[in-house]
Formats: C-alpha cells, structure tokens, sequence
C-alpha cells in the first residue's frame, strides 16, 4: 500500500492479509518520497500492526533515494525490507547498508529480505541472488516489469510470464523460501483471480501479492486447505499419535504408507487451517 | 424527570423497550366503503373546500423522498394563504424541503414531527429556529401516535403516483412511481381530510394500496415528483477493504448465531456495509442450502435479486430504496406492498419487526451501554434520525450494528451517545474491523461464538480503549439547556433530549 497515505496504513492490520508491504517506491511519486519515509517510519513505531508480517519496499539500488529509505525505515523495525529489480549487487550492497544500520542503532530484529524478481537478468541469475544472503524469506515475481524488460506484452491469460513463473516456484522450493505470485491486476474479476491463483499454487506457489485488498480473501481462500484436505489432515495426525503409542514408526491410510514426510505435510496443513479459523 | 437511560429533562421518560406495549388490533374507521373521492385538478379549489385555520396539523410522506414536489407545493401554498402556527407531520424531511426553514421564520410552522430529518430543515431545527420542540418518531412510532389520537392530523396531502378511477392510491405506476406507499396508509386512515396529490389517473391501476373510499380529494397537477431522487444515497455495496471485512464477520456472526436456518428473516439498511453483510450472507445460504423465510423494511434491488434468486420466499415492502425494487413491486407477487402499521407499531401484535430474526443496522455514535445515536452528528446537528432502527432492533431477536470503529480520525464508540436513538437494551452485537462487542446479556451467545470461531470477540470497554488509541480522546462539547428537539421511542416515550446548538 502507498507508503504516502496514512488512511491505509493505520488500518493494515484489519486487512486479514498474511503480510502487508508499504511501499515507497512506485505508488509514490517522486515528490511524495520525503512524506512517505516519515510517515512508513512513524507508523512502524506507533501503530501496533498486530498479527500480521510489515514490510517495506524500499526504491530500488539505481535511485537516489534507497540510502534514505533504509535510514529511515531498518531503526523502525520493520519485519522485512522488499528490494525490487533484485540483483546480487542489489542484495549485497542493501545488506551491508542494513546490518550497518541495525548495529548502530541496535535494533532487536534481524531484518529478512523480500526480492521483486522482475528483470530477465534477474530470472536466470535467481540462484546467485538466492545465495547472495542468508536473510531471503521470499521471492517474488513481479510480471509486468518483467514483460517491460523482455519487450513483450502482458497478457490476462499470463501464457508469456509461464517460465517466470515456474522458474520463481522452483528456485524457492529449492532453498525453501517463499515464492509469491505476481499480482493479478484486474480488480474486479474475482473468478479470473481464483482461476491464476489456484494455477499458481499447483505450481508451487506458497502465496501471491495481491494489488487491492478486495483480492485478499480469494487468495486465502485459494491457498487455504480445503474442508478435505482438513479433515483427511486430521485423522492422519490421529492415526500416527495410536501409531506411535503403539510404538510403530510408519503405518498405512487407505492403502498408502504413511511416514515423516506424509506427517509434517498433515501437521502443516490443520495449523494453517487453524490460522484461518477452519478449526479450533 | 430522568429516565430509565439515565436521560434528564424529560416528560413521559421512556422506561423500557416493552414497558408500554397496548396490544390491540388496528380498526379502519367506519367510513362508507363506497364512499369515492371528488376528483379535481385544481388545488386552490380543493384548498378552498378545506377547512383550513390556524394552527392545523398537516402530514406528508417521504415516498419520493428527495424528489417529492408534494410538500413544497402544498406548503407554499398554505404559506400564501397566511395560516399560522401548523405542525408539519412528515413521514421524514429532506433537503428538497428547505422551502420549510422561512415558514419557522414566520412562524407559519411551528412544530414539526417526523422521523428522519436531514439537510437544511434540521440544521435549522438544531439552531433553534422552530418555534416548539421538534419529535422525532420511529417509522411505527407515527402511525401508532396517529391511531392512538396522540397526532390528530387535519389534512393528510398523499402524493400517489397513480389514482384509479375509484380514487384508490398506488405507488407503483404512473411517471413518479415509487413503488410503494406505506407510510402513508395511517394518514389515510387517521387524517380528518385526506387530499392525494396526483400527475397520473387512470381506470384501474396497478396493485392499489389505500382505498379510494379513504380519500376525500384527488387532485391532478403536472408533476408530484422526480423519481430519480428516490434514489437512496447509499445504496451500493462498499468496496471498501474495511468495510467488506466487518461484512464479512457480521455474516459469520450470524452464520453462528444458531438463528441462520431455513425459515430465517432478515432485514438490512441500504448502507454500503449492510449491503455487504447481505451478499456475505448470501454466500453462506448458497453454501448451506438455507430458504430464508422473508426479508423486510426499505428494499434495494440488491433484496429484489435475493428474492428472484430464491433466497428468501417473500419481500416485506414499507419503501422502495431504488428504481429496481419499484421495477420489482409491480410485477413479483411475492415482493409485498406494507404499511408502516403493520411493519413497525408496537401496538400491532402481528407487526413484522417482531417477526424478524436478524437485522442490520447503522450507527454514527454507539456508545457503552450500546445506546445508538443515527439521530444527530457528533456535532449535536440532526442528520438523520431513527426511521426504523429503534423498531426493528428492539423487534428482531439479533439487532447487529456494524461500523467501522475510526472513520476519518473519529471513533463511532463514545462514553454517551450525543443523542439514544435506539435505547441499547435492544442492541445485541456491535461489529467493527477491529473487534466484535456483544451486549453481555448476552452470555449464550458469547461463549458459543468464541468456542465455535475465531472472531475477535471482546468486551465494549476493551474496544474503546483500542477506539481511543487511534483516535484520541476528544473534547467533550458543551450542551446549551435549550431543548429543540426530541426523540420519541416507539411507544411514544420520551429517550433523550436534543439541545440547540
């Protein structure tokens, strides 16, 4: 959300989102800049924000601006900075500028890092910027900078960002950090939404960025388990406390074997279900 | 004298929500049912005929609401003709009534009754500028006073949209349709003379509502009205991220409430998060199956698509909000034409607020004890005023207010309500974006919603201080002792009093 606008921040956390960005970069203008870093800054400090992940997304490393941003904003203590056009250069030099400023104004959180992977450079260098820092929470794809950068048009059906994204899923799932889809720009079509989103998740999405906070509940919605999911969830973990009482290792559920793996998946999904109110 | 709310200053204090409840059936006067109208198209002649005098009482509805040209015709006229010290007994003020604030100045009107009053008539009120105390009534709170002689009116003008050859009224056809005309029927039935004002006559119309053999006058004029202005202003589904939210929980709520089952009744506002309640439920009754038995009060087209859709088996119409449900009352049987009698009184045992199982309503101040100000701002100016919320919060078994609880650095949640419009023993459930209040007579309720959910369920107090955190404390603003207006519970006790400001 606009950084520059103190309406919506304040109510942020009523929004139900997992975690909220407030922006500095491009949803401020440049004459907006000075106003919005005060104001991110101040409501860092004063609104509680509760239950819910605050990120920043700073101006990128080729502005002028990114130095002041993180100034202003890493003594705040956000939960995260969000780096767009992310690049190993841009991730090591915010790095160092954040460590810098976390030990001089001793600050209690390790700041983690949120990249906007938006540029063709960045897709085939994913891997390097992966590594480039061990502070990565997500990735993030964001399709239209990513269109611009290839010449290409951005198109509602999403054929030409399908590599982008398979490649943004994958790479996340490999260093087990989140990958968030890129925002489904279109507000008002919640069934074209859900469509893009459950097609995200069964890619390997964990998450997507959403533009509006209309879009918030679809995308819980799609990426929240469902009733089955649950209830299956439920009695496997059921079924493996009786079998470790009786002191067996793995055992099977409707004919499959069940172990570890099958297990942490099921734990996974009844405490995201009780996330979400789906049960108690 | 103080009442049982603690309100000062007051003559027959209010003393509980059910404390005056005179249960019996409304009887039509015994006028001769073939009895017709004298139908002209002259206005001063039928002025003529009246006996028009110092100090009559003449009553309106608000059918056209913002588009009525009834009113203002008749008034002027009336102003012309030099009568003094009349009490206007509208149904509800707009600001297409300005035309009243000179005849305060000149005392051609001198007290007014109606309940919702907003634009320049009650600024002027809250200014001082009538000369007797203002009562602002409840929807079933007027025809009650009317046929318990409490309000005697001597000249009932009715605009109707169309007239059949008989002299019966109809809302629903004719150039201003507007649909329905329920809060006209007690004026019919109580008013000594009964004048309809019409731009439309034809043999027979479309599904006439008040008897011609009620009315003693129909006149023809050009225009009665613009039905655009019928228009309610909010009559939208918010888009707002906040707002959908506290819809959200609101329809969760009720999901919960052990009251969302086939057979159910409902009532909403036409605000943009009422409507958003409405839709949420709507998803939750697709998902269960749920037939809801009726839906009631001012009807939007969002209601009339519930209805076509088969959500709910019947619509109980008092008044048309938009075009759509004007469309929809002439044609669908089960969309029903209402009085407000038999909406709202009290005194009427078979009246469809007590029917109803969960009703949403808006509130621009609630404050500790639940009590709920839609009357005045929290600048002490009447703004609006009951219409039904007093009757249909204490009617229905589940009274939800949603608000969001900081709008525009103000917090709708106060130590004492500016002015009790709806008195908070019959408010259940306050909903907001960042917490859910229920009224603690509630315990039933409480327990069961915070076992089964996961909704933010606290006490009021706890919200206020989460209110005060955003918004601050604000100065408490100095009441004047001189009292312009007051406001009526529906029994026609007295709730609070509303001062000059």
């Amino acid at each position: 959300m606009p950084g520059n606008n103190p309406g919506m921040l304040t109510s942020a956390d009523c929004l139900e989102a997992d975690s909220i960005i407030f922006d500095l970069e491009d949803a401020v203008s440049l004459k907006e800049k000075d106003a919005a870093r005060i104001l991110v800054r101040e409501a860092l400090s004063f609104l509680p924000l509760q239950g819910v992940e605050v990120t920043v997304r700073v101006n990128p490393l080729d502005s002028p601006y990114w130095k002041e941003d993180l100034e202003s904003i890493i003594p705040a203590e956000p939960d995260g900075i969000v780096i767009p056009k992310a690049s190993v250069e841009s991730v090591q030099t915010m790095v160092k500028e954040i460590k810098r400023l976390e030990e001089a104004h001793q600050t209690e959180k390790k700041t983690k890092l949120l990249l906007i992977i938006e540029s063709a450079m960045g897709l085939i260098d994913l891997r390097n910027i992966i590594e480039s820092s061990d502070r990565i929470d997500a990735i993030l794809l964001g399709a239209e900078d990513l269109s611009s950068d290839m010449g290409i048009k951005r198109t509602k059906e999403s054929k030409e960002i399908e590599y982008a994204r398979y490649l943004v899923a994958t790479a996340a799932r490999a260093y087990r950090i989140d990958a968030l889809d890129t925002p489904f720009t279109d507000i008002d079509d919640v069934e074209g939404l859900e469509a893009d989103t459950r097609f995200a998740k069964s890619i390997g999405f964990t998450g997507r960025l959403a533009i509006n906070p209309r879009q918030i509940v679809t995308i819980h919605e799609v990426f929240s388990p469902t009733q089955e999911e649950i209830e299956e969830a439920q009695i496997i973990l059921h079924e493996a406390e009786e079998a470790e009482k009786k002191g067996l290792g793995v055992f099977s559920y409707k004919g499959k074997m069940v172990d570890l793996p099958v297990i942490k998946r099921a734990e996974q999904i009844v405490d995201s279900a009780r996330k979400w109110g789906l049960v108690r | 004298m103080r009442n049982s709310i603690g309100r000062e200053g007051l003559d027959r204090p209010y003393e509980g929500p059910f404390k005056n409840v005179k249960t019996h059936a409304f009887v039509s006067p015994k006028k001769d049912l073939a009895r017709k109208p004298v139908f002209s198209d002259n206005l001063d002649e039928v002025l003529d005929k009246l006996d028009l005098h110092d100090g009559m009482t003449v009553s309106f509805h608000h059918h056209m609401r913002n588009g009525d040209h009834v009113l203002p015709m008749v008034m002027e006229k009336l102003h012309k003709r030099g009568i003094k010290n009349m009490t206007v007994a509208a149904t509800s003020i707009f600001p297409c009534h300005s035309c009243l604030v000179p005849m305060f100045e000149d005392e051609t009107v001198t007290k007014v009754l109606a309940s919702y009053i907003s634009g320049p008539v009650g600024v002027a009120i809250s200014k001082g500028k009538l000369k007797e105390i203002c009562h602002m009534t409840t929807h079933g709170g007027r025809p009650r006073s009317m046929i318990e002689g409490e309000v005697n009116v001597d000249v009932a003008f009715i605009a109707a949209p169309a007239v059949d050859a008989n002299g019966s009224l109809t809302g629903s056809e004719g150039p201003a349709s507007c649909g329905v005309l329920g809060y006209a029927h007690a004026d019919a039935e109580t008013a000594k003379k009964v004048v309809a004002i019409t731009d439309y006559t034809s043999k027979t119309v479309n599904r006439p509502e008040i008897s011609g053999h009620l009315v003693d006058y129909v006149v023809k004029v050009d225009s009665i009205g613009d039905p655009k202005g019928i228009v309610s202003g909010t009559t939208q589904i918010t888009k707002d991220p906040v707002g959908l939210k506290i819809a959200r929980d609101a329809a969760k709520l009720i999901e919960h409430s052990g009251l969302l089952n086939n057979g159910m009744s409902f009532q909403t506002g036409a605000g943009g998060i009422s409507l958003a309640v409405a839709n949420e439920l709507k998803k939750i009754m697709k998902e269960k199956k749920i037939t809801g038995s009726f839906a009631s009060g001012g009807i939007t087209d969002y209601l009339v698509n519930l209805l076509k859709e088969g959500y709910f088996e019947k619509l109980y119409d008092v008044q048309c909000f938009n075009l759509d449900a004007v469309e929809s009352i002439k044609v669908n049987e089960n969309h029903i034409k209402m009085s407000a009698h038999t909406y709202a009184n009290i005194n009427n045992p078979d009246n469809i607020v007590n029917k109803l199982d969960v009703v949403i309503l808006g509130a621009s101040e609630i404050d500790l004890d639940f009590n709920v100000n839609v009357t005045t701002g929290s600048d002490g100016i009447i703004l609006g005023g009951s219409g039904g919320h007093a009757d249909t919060a204490a009617g229905a078994k589940l009274a939800i207010i949603v608000s969001k609880l900081v709008n525009s650095r103000i917090s709708c949640l106060v130590d004492e309500v500016t002015t009790v419009t709806t008195p908070g023993e019959t408010v259940d459930v306050l909903v907001t974006e960042r917490g859910i209040a229920i009224n603690p007579k509630h315990k039933e309720l409480i327990d069961k919603l915070k076992e089964e959910t996961n909704l933010k369920i606290m006490e009021i107090h706890e919200l206020k201080k989460i209110a005060d955190f955003y918004t601050g404390i604000p100065e408490k603003r100095e009441k004047s002792d001189q009292i312009v207006a007051v406001s009526e519970y529906r029994d026609g006790t007295i709730l609070d009093a509303i001062y000059k400001v």
